[in-house]
């Protein structure tokens, strides 16, 4: 390594913050269920109101993950390519360095 | 039985129902505090690997992204909790309201049949006391007219001490069903007042959750705005959620939702340039904006048009009615007036935001940007006035 970065490790991070989008859709779904919990209370506009903010906002979490996820897959690649060229440039093969 | 019967209603509503919505948000709740935790454990994991400016900008946003994660697990919390305590007291309202009920029922049910039998035993009584007096007169008749009447009077003597004990045996069940009438009512009553007081307990408890409720907000996190280190790239132009992401998360959605998710997207596109045709070609990222194709996106996010229209197709699109609504309204100008180009602006309760147009006192003429709310004189300008269907 040439860098001041370890490229397999953001990448590794990136596959694990580009999974937040599916746990954050899968909380949603979760979240779906109860859509008919307070028929027949008073609660029931309030918590319909909730239930939409919250699933209109989750949404927002996932692709923040997914964004996240990207943003740093592209730092990964972007240092490998570095790491690569650096490493052409100075003979070396990775992990010399 | 109705109301009107027990005086009373046992509250309605599943309290099972309730409870397991509370578990799905206390799920909710683990979930998002978990994920921030990962994001903020993913950013540990770099802090040896990753140095300089990408990695300064990735630390800075991660963190905020974590904190976000976990400002709504908190709140899913707090809904989870809330949602518990009343499914608890529903329960035990419900239970109270169901037994006072009963009871109540029960004792109507006896009321009527005591108040039956004491009819009849006033009838009775009405009818000894009648033959008492009759015997009484029949009696004294034959008591005057000496020793020859001696065997009718005995006769009527037989009759009055008849009428007497059935007079008697009257009274004591009037006694008897008026104690117990007595005594009904007042449970009755005890039981109505149970009955109403397991009512107003749900009812309070109801309008403290719905109160509780109403004051949780999520705020999602804004990612990688201002991002723009070495290797965040592509990934950095799609800042936000485009609209087709609102769009599809706003289908089914309370009105108060869809207009969060038009702001949320409005407001995540401001200062994106004015570029002529921008937003026409697609619902995806934009590198900016025209006056129609920055509302089109806007509306797409909040669940309305299938595509991006111009300012001449706005009027006529499914779910785009005439008049200006309750939350959010369009203006929108199809054709050139009084030196004014075609334009189209939209408000969303209140605050106006338009991409491109004629400059004025309200600010505009830019990219994408909140602008104060323009002069009547220059809002007339503006011959179509549209809402969303329900806002």
């Amino acid at each position: 390594m040439l860098l001041l970065v370890t490229p397999e490790d953001v990448v590794a991070a990136s596959g694990r913050l580009t999974a937040i989008a599916r746990e954050v859709e899968e909380l949603c779904r979760h979240l779906g269920g109860c859509a008919s919990a307070a028929a027949g209370t008073p609660t029931e506009g309030a918590f319909e109101d909730l239930l939409g903010h919250f699933s209109a906002m989750l949404p927002h979490f996932g692709l923040a993950g997914e964004h996240l996820g990207a943003a740093v897959a592209g730092a990964g690649r972007s240092y490998s390519s570095c790491d690569d060229h650096l490493a052409g440039a100075c003979g070396l093969g990775q992990g010399e360095g | 039985m109705s109301r009107a019967d027990v005086g009373f209603r046992v509250a309605g509503g599943d309290a099972g129902s309730m409870a397991d919505a509370a578990r799905r948000y206390e799920i909710v709740g683990q979930g998002l505090e978990e994920i921030g935790v990962k994001v903020r454990g993913t950013e540990a994991a770099l802090a040896g690997a990753w140095q300089g400016q990408a990695a300064s900008s990735y630390r800075d946003t991660s963190s905020k992204v974590g904190t976000s994660f976990g400002a709504a697990a908190r709140v899913a919390a707090a809904t989870s909790a809330e949602l518990r305590r009343y499914s608890a007291e529903l329960e035990r309202c419900q239970r109270e309201g169901i037994v006072s009920k009963h009871q109540a029922e029960r004792c109507l049910a006896e009321i009527e049949t005591q108040t039956r039998l004491l009819s009849a035993a006033e009838s009775d009584a009405n009818a000894a006391r009648a033959e008492l007096s009759a015997a009484g007169h029949d009696g004294a008749v034959a008591r005057a007219g000496g020793s020859f009447g001696a065997a009718t009077a005995a006769a009527a003597e037989q009759r009055a001490t008849a009428a007497r004990a059935l007079l008697t045996e009257a009274q004591n069940r009037e006694r008897s069903s008026r104690q117990r009438l007595s005594v009904l009512r007042e449970e009755l009553a005890q039981w109505q007042a149970k009955g109403r007081r397991a009512e107003e307990d749900a009812h309070a408890a109801a309008q403290r959750t719905a109160c509780v409720l109403r004051a949780q907000t999520v705020t999602p996190p804004l990612v990688l705005a201002g991002a723009a280190a070495p290797g965040w790239g592509a990934a950095a132009q799609e800042q936000t959620p485009g609209p087709q992401a609102l769009f599809n998360a706003s289908i089914g959605l309370s009105a108060r939702a869809k207009v969060e998710a038009m702001v949320r997207f409005a407001d995540s596109v401001l200062g994106k340039p004015y570029i002529w045709g921008g937003g026409h070609g697609g619902w995806g990222p934009q590198p900016g904006y025209d006056c129609s194709g920055f509302v089109s996106a806007v509306l797409h996010s909040g669940g309305y048009l299938s595509q991006p229209v111009d300012t001449s197709a706005l009027l006529g699109q499914r779910g785009i009615l005439a008049g200006p609504g309750h939350v959010v309204t369009i203006y929108d100008r199809a054709l050139p007036i009084a030196g004014n180009p075609g334009h189209v602006i939209i408000s969303i309760h209140g605050q106006f935001y338009e991409s491109g147009g004629m400059s004025g006192p309200w600010g505009g003429g830019g990219g994408v940007e909140k602008i104060a709310t323009p002069s009547a004189s220059y809002l007339a300008t503006f011959p179509n006035v549209l809402h969303p269907l329900g806002l």
